[in-house]
C-alpha cells in the first residue's frame, strides 16, 4: 500500500518514488515481485499516469525495479537490506516511537549519527 | 415442443445451479456503514444499470438481426446465426464503454495497493480457460467443416456431399468463415471489457462492495460470452450434424434406409453435442442475466462501527 498526501511539500512522485524505495529495501516488496502497472497505479491514487511514469523511471535507474514489456514492472533481486539491519532499524522505529519522537526527527538523528560514523 | 423443452431444461439447470452456489452468492452481498450508504447506493445502482444495459444493447442487437434475416432470405440464415455472438459482442462493448466510477470524492490523502489487477484477477481460472478452448474447438470445428463442405449446388460451400447424396445447409466456408471472424471478434471484446474492469479506480472506502461488484461483473463478462458463444457453436453442431446424417442415410424404396458409415455416427455424435452445447449456452445466458440483476448491497449498519474503511462482508 501506498499513500500521497496533498498536503505534504514533498511533490507525488517524490512521495510514490521514496516509499517504493523503502518497501523494497525493507523487504516488504521482494525481489521478482510484479507491482501494478503505471495506468492503475494512477487511476487507484487520482494522479496523472506521468507522474507514476517519472518515479518509475527513477527507481529503474537507482537498480531497484526493471521493466520489460512482456514481464511488466518487477522488483529486481538483491535490492533489499539484509534480515540483522532489517531488526535493528525495528527496534530502533519502536523505541524512539515509544518515546514520541517523530520520523523526521528520527531520521534527523540516523543521518547524523551516520555521518559520524562515516567520519571516525 | 422442442423449444419448451429446451427453456424447461434451461430453467431447470439455472435453478439447480443458483441452489447450489447460494454460499458463494451470500459472499457477494457487503454491508456498508450507515454513513457512506448513499454513495455506495447510488454506485451499486449505477453498476447494475451498466449490466441491465449491457443485456439490453444485447437484446436490441439480437432483434435487429433477426429482423435482417426475415428480410434478406438469400443470405440463408446467416444473420440468425451470428446472432448471439454478435449481441453479445455489442453487449460487452457497452459494459466496456460506460463509465462507473466508484470514486465520487478526491481526498487530499489517497492511496493504492500495490497488487496488479489483471483482466483474470475476479474469477476462477477455469472461467477463463474452458471459454479460451471452447473458442479454439469452434474455430478448428469451422475450419473442419470447410474443408469437408462442397460447393455444390449453388456454389456458396454450404452442402455436404457423402457418396452420391448433398445435404445442407451445411456450416462450410459460406458460414465458417464468419463464424471465425465472430469467435475472434466475441474474444477481442470479452477481453477489452476485462480490461476495463480491472484497470477502473479502486475505492478506499468501499474495499469490500468494490471487490465484490468486481467478481460479479467478471461472472456476466464471462457467462455471456461463454454462452454467446456456446449457443452459436451449439445451433452450428446441430446444423452439421443434420446435413451430414441425411448425406449419409439414404432412404431405400422398401422404407428401410442404409447409412454410410462412420459419417452417419458423426452426423448424430455432432446433433446429440449441439444439444447439449446450446442447452450450457442458454444456461450460462440466463446466469449473466441473474447476475447481472443482483444488487451487491446488503445491509446498512450503524455509523459509530465505521472508522477507516468501510465495508465488511456479510457473514450470512
Amino acid at each position: 500500500m501506498i499513500t500521497i498526501d496533498e498536503d505534504q511539500a514533498t511533490p507525488p512522485f517524490e512521495q510514490i518514488r521514496s516509499q517504493l524505495a523503502d518497501q523494497i529495501r525493507a523487504g516488504s516488496l521482494v525481489a521478482d515481485q510484479r507491482l501494478p502497472s503505471m495506468r492503475q497505479l494512477a487511476t487507484d491514487l487520482r494522479i496523472a499516469t506521468g507522474t507514476v511514469a517519472r518515479a518509475y523511471a527513477a527507481l529503474e535507474t537507482a537498480g531497484l525495479i526493471s521493466t520489460s514489456r512482456g514481464s511488466g514492472t518487477r522488483v529486481r533481486a538483491g535490492q533489499g537490506i539484509d534480515d540483522d539491519s532489517r531488526a535493528s532499524a525495528r527496534l530502533f522505529a519502536q523505541a524512539l516511537h515509544r518515546r514520541g519522537v517523530t520520523l523526521d526527527d528520527a531520521l534527523s538523528a540516523v543521518r547524523a549519527e551516520w555521518s559520524r560514523s562515516s567520519n571516525s | 415442443m422442442l423449444f419448451l423443452i429446451y427453456f424447461l431444461l434451461v430453467f431447470l439447470v439455472v435453478g439447480i445451479v443458483r441452489v447450489g452456489s447460494r454460499k458463494s452468492l451470500a459472499r457477494l452481498v457487503v454491508t456498508v456503514p450507515e454513513i457512506g450508504t448513499v454513495t455506495a447506493r447510488r454506485f451499486a445502482r449505477s453498476i447494475m444499470l451498466r449490466n441491465v444495459g449491457t443485456l439490453a444493447a444485447g437484446g436490441v442487437a439480437l432483434w435487429a438481426l433477426d429482423r435482417v434475416n426475415q428480410a434478406q432470405p438469400g443470405w440463408y440464415g446467416l444473420p440468425l446465426m451470428l446472432a448471439p455472438g454478435v449481441a453479445a459482442a455489442i453487449g460487452l462493448l457497452v459494459f466496456a464503454l460506460t463509465p462507473t466510477r466508484i470514486v465520487t470524492d478526491r481526498p487530499k490523502r489517497r492511496s493504492a495497493d500495490l497488487v496488479p489487477r489483471r483482466v483474470w484477477t475476479y474469477g476462477p481460472a477455469w472461467g477463463f480457460l474452458l471459454p479460451l478452448c471452447a473458442a479454439v474447438a469452434v474455430v478448428a470445428l469451422a475450419i473442419i467443416a470447410g474443408l469437408t463442405a462442397s460447393a455444390p449446388p449453388d456454389g456458396a460451400f454450404r452442402s455436404i456431399t457423402i457418396g452420391s447424396r448433398t445435404a445442407g445447409p451445411y456450416p462450410g466456408w459460406y458460414y465458417g468463415v464468419p463464424l471465425i471472424g465472430l469467435t475472434v471478434l466475441l474474444a477481442a471484446a470479452t477481453l477489452f471489457a476485462l480490461g476495463r474492469l480491472a484497470s477502473a479506480a479502486r475505492s478506499e472506502q468501499f474495499d469490500e462492495l468494490d471487490r465484490a461488484v468486481r467478481v460479479l461483473a467478471t461472472r456476466v463478462v464471462m457467462q455471456l460470452s461463454s454462452g454467446a458463444l456456446f449457443l452459436y457453436s451449439g445451433a452450428v453442431l446441430l446444423v452439421a450434424g443434420w446435413a451430414t446424417r441425411n448425406a449419409a442415410i439414404t432412404f431405400l424404396p422398401a422404407g428401410t434406409t442404409s447409412a454410410v458409415q462412420p459419417a452417419a455416427a458423426f452426423g448424430l455424435t455432432e446433433l446429440v453435442a449441439g444439444l447439449v452445447v446450446a442447452l450450457l449456452g442458454g444456461v450460462l445466458v440466463s446466469l449473466s442475466i441473474l447476475d447481472a440483476t443482483t444488487q451487491p448491497l446488503g445491509r446498512v449498519y450503524p455509523a459509530r462501527a465505521s472508522t477507516a474503511n468501510a465495508a465488511s462482508t456479510q457473514h450470512s
